[in-house]
């Protein structure tokens, strides 16, 4: 049965998160791969909360920030440990269906990623296309719900005790949204290296670098080709906050075949 | 989408300053070859274009103005020809023609410290005024030469993009200096060969912008142009007003005086 309630309260809802976007005219660019740019993402008043957190956070749960894998330079917060503030945004349901649409993608419902901050003088990264699994605890989060990963599950494994629930799932929609690097300037490095190819011995890769601009975002559908990294050399702090939304194994698959996944 | 009935205009150095100015300000009016080399003008074309974000799936109006963009070193042997081939292809027609590349280098302790001078030579001469002869040519060879009539309707025409330089001397400017005094006189030149097929030539002469004239005005001036009747001149755009020809349009003003 639906409520007169809920039948007010959704449309509420949705323009209360319509409301925080300050335009609607993200760009789609089909080079160096399909790809999805947007400036001046969120209304001035939304963007200043989020970096008011990003600014409480490092102040007062300096605790949080971990290094993201062993072999990046970033250290970082998860998305499960900001799901309070306005950087909750991301973990949103109205977000998770926004990313997946744009990307045209049906998405399970799960998500990943976390906030990233790199210190100066950081190393260029490898070309990568996140083509990667990603293990979720319990049964599939339903239609207005989204899952994160938790303690009880590996995510880059599925590793978990007895008797545990989990899924398997790919990652099907990348985003990384910039914030927290005030006045960046060509030659500030930290940018975001977009590659044409990767072939080997025919030529060089064309790079296309999306500068760490504030209030700005990038984020594409993750296909065996989307090859990018981190291009370092950045002279300041360089903060962003990047996640996924998957897709089911099955339809990765059926989308990519099996050997086009790369594990972990 | 093209409608068939908006105004095409071929413009290099589409990426630049003034040409992206131009594509943001005009690409709902005119259907827009941008000749660019390596960046491209931040409107939609065939490479970008806007998605609504809330509403993926729903048309974005802006979208049914895409420019054509069309990467090209125009200096190098059989470019210009290829961008022409390209234009005539997708739209069938080149209204208006916008030489607006450039090279400029600056040559601040004059043209005898070194070689520097003599070694940019070709780059000015070969961008700043064979480019925009070559395409003068080509167009009127391939389109414009047998279509006199049709010319003098669609009131078609070519836009130089010259520079205030070309007519007062700055220091270090000397080998730019030259080559937009060249690019004023091939304009009127080809103004009087042209007026037999009915495709007027003009020059727009500005000042430095946006340092001393909103880029915006100078990318208006190539519209007042177009739609002008206006042959043979070269117009300063932000030049003090004693060089104003009170009989023409304020924003045009005589550049040579």
């Amino acid at each position: 049965m639906v409520t007169t309630e809920w039948v007010l309260d959704a449309p509420a809802k949705a323009q209360r998160f319509a409301d925080l976007f300050a335009h609607r005219r993200w760009i789609r660019r089909n080079q160096p791969f399909p790809h999805v740019y947007a400036r001046d993402v969120f209304v001035p008043e939304f963007y200043q909360r989020m970096t008011d957190e990003l600014t409480r956070l490092r102040r007062e749960r300096p605790e949080l920030f971990g290094k993201v894998a062993a072999d990046y330079s970033a250290d970082g917060v998860r998305l499960a440990d900001l799901r309070d503030g306005p950087l909750g945004v991301f973990v949103s349901r109205e977000w998770h269906d926004l990313i997946a649409g744009i990307a045209g993608v049906t998405a399970t419902g799960d998500i990943e990623g976390s906030l990233h901050h790199h210190a100066p003088g950081a190393p260029y990264g490898w070309p990568h296309n996140d083509l990667n699994p990603g293990w979720f605890p319990g049964e599939p989060p339903g239609p207005d719900e989204v899952r994160l990963p938790d303690e009880t599950v590996n995510t880059k494994t599925g590793e978990r005790a007895p008797g545990v629930i989990a899924r398997e799932s790919v990652r099907a929609v990348a985003v990384l949204f910039y914030f927290g690097n005030p006045g960046w300037q060509p030659g500030d490095g930290g940018e975001t290296a977009l590659y044409d190819n990767m072939s080997e011995g025919e030529k060089l890769p064309e790079l296309t670098l999306v500068p760490p601009l504030d209030n700005s975002l990038i984020l594409f559908e993750v296909t065996p080709r989307t090859w990018h990294t981190f291009a370092g050399n950045n002279t300041k702090d360089r903060n962003s906050l990047v996640m996924w939304a998957h897709r089911t194994k099955d339809d990765a698959l059926q989308r990519w075949g099996g050997d086009r996944i790369v594990y972990w | 989408m093209s409608t068939g009935e908006r105004r095409v205009c071929l413009i290099t150095g589409a990426s630049g300053t003034l040409g992206d100015v131009f594509c943001r300000s005009y690409y709902t009016e005119y259907d827009i070859v941008a000749v660019c080399r390596t960046r491209t003008p931040a409107v939609p074309s065939q490479l970008e274009w806007f998605v609504d974000p809330l509403d993926p799936e729903k048309a974005v109006p802006e979208n049914n103005s895409r420019i054509f963009v069309v990467r090209a070193d125009l200096t190098q042997p059989g470019e210009v020809e290829r961008v022409v081939d390209l234009a005539l292809a997708r739209y069938g027609k080149v209204d208006l023609l916008v030489n607006n590349a450039a090279h400029i280098r600056l040559h601040p302790r004059g043209i005898v410290d070194g070689d520097g001078a003599l070694e940019q030579f070709e780059p000015h001469f070969a961008l700043n005024v064979g480019v925009p002869l070559r395409f003068s040519a080509r167009l009127a060879q391939r389109f414009w030469l047998h279509a006199g009539p049709e010319n003098r309707a669609r009131n078609r025409n070519i836009v130089n993009v010259s520079s205030i330089s070309g007519s007062e001397v700055y220091p270090g400017q000397t080998l730019y200096s030259a080559s937009k005094a060249a690019l004023n006189q091939l304009t009127r030149n080809i103004a009087d060969e042209f007026a037999e097929f009915g495709v007027r030539a003009n020059a727009i002469a500005p000042t430095s912008f946006p340092a001393l004239v909103p880029t915006e005005q100078v990318a208006q001036a190539i519209v007042e142009l177009d739609i002008s009747t206006f042959t043979g001149g070269v117009f300063g755009v932000g030049v003090e007003p004693d060089a104003a020809d009170n009989g023409r349009d304020a924003q045009l003003a005589e550049a040579e005086h």
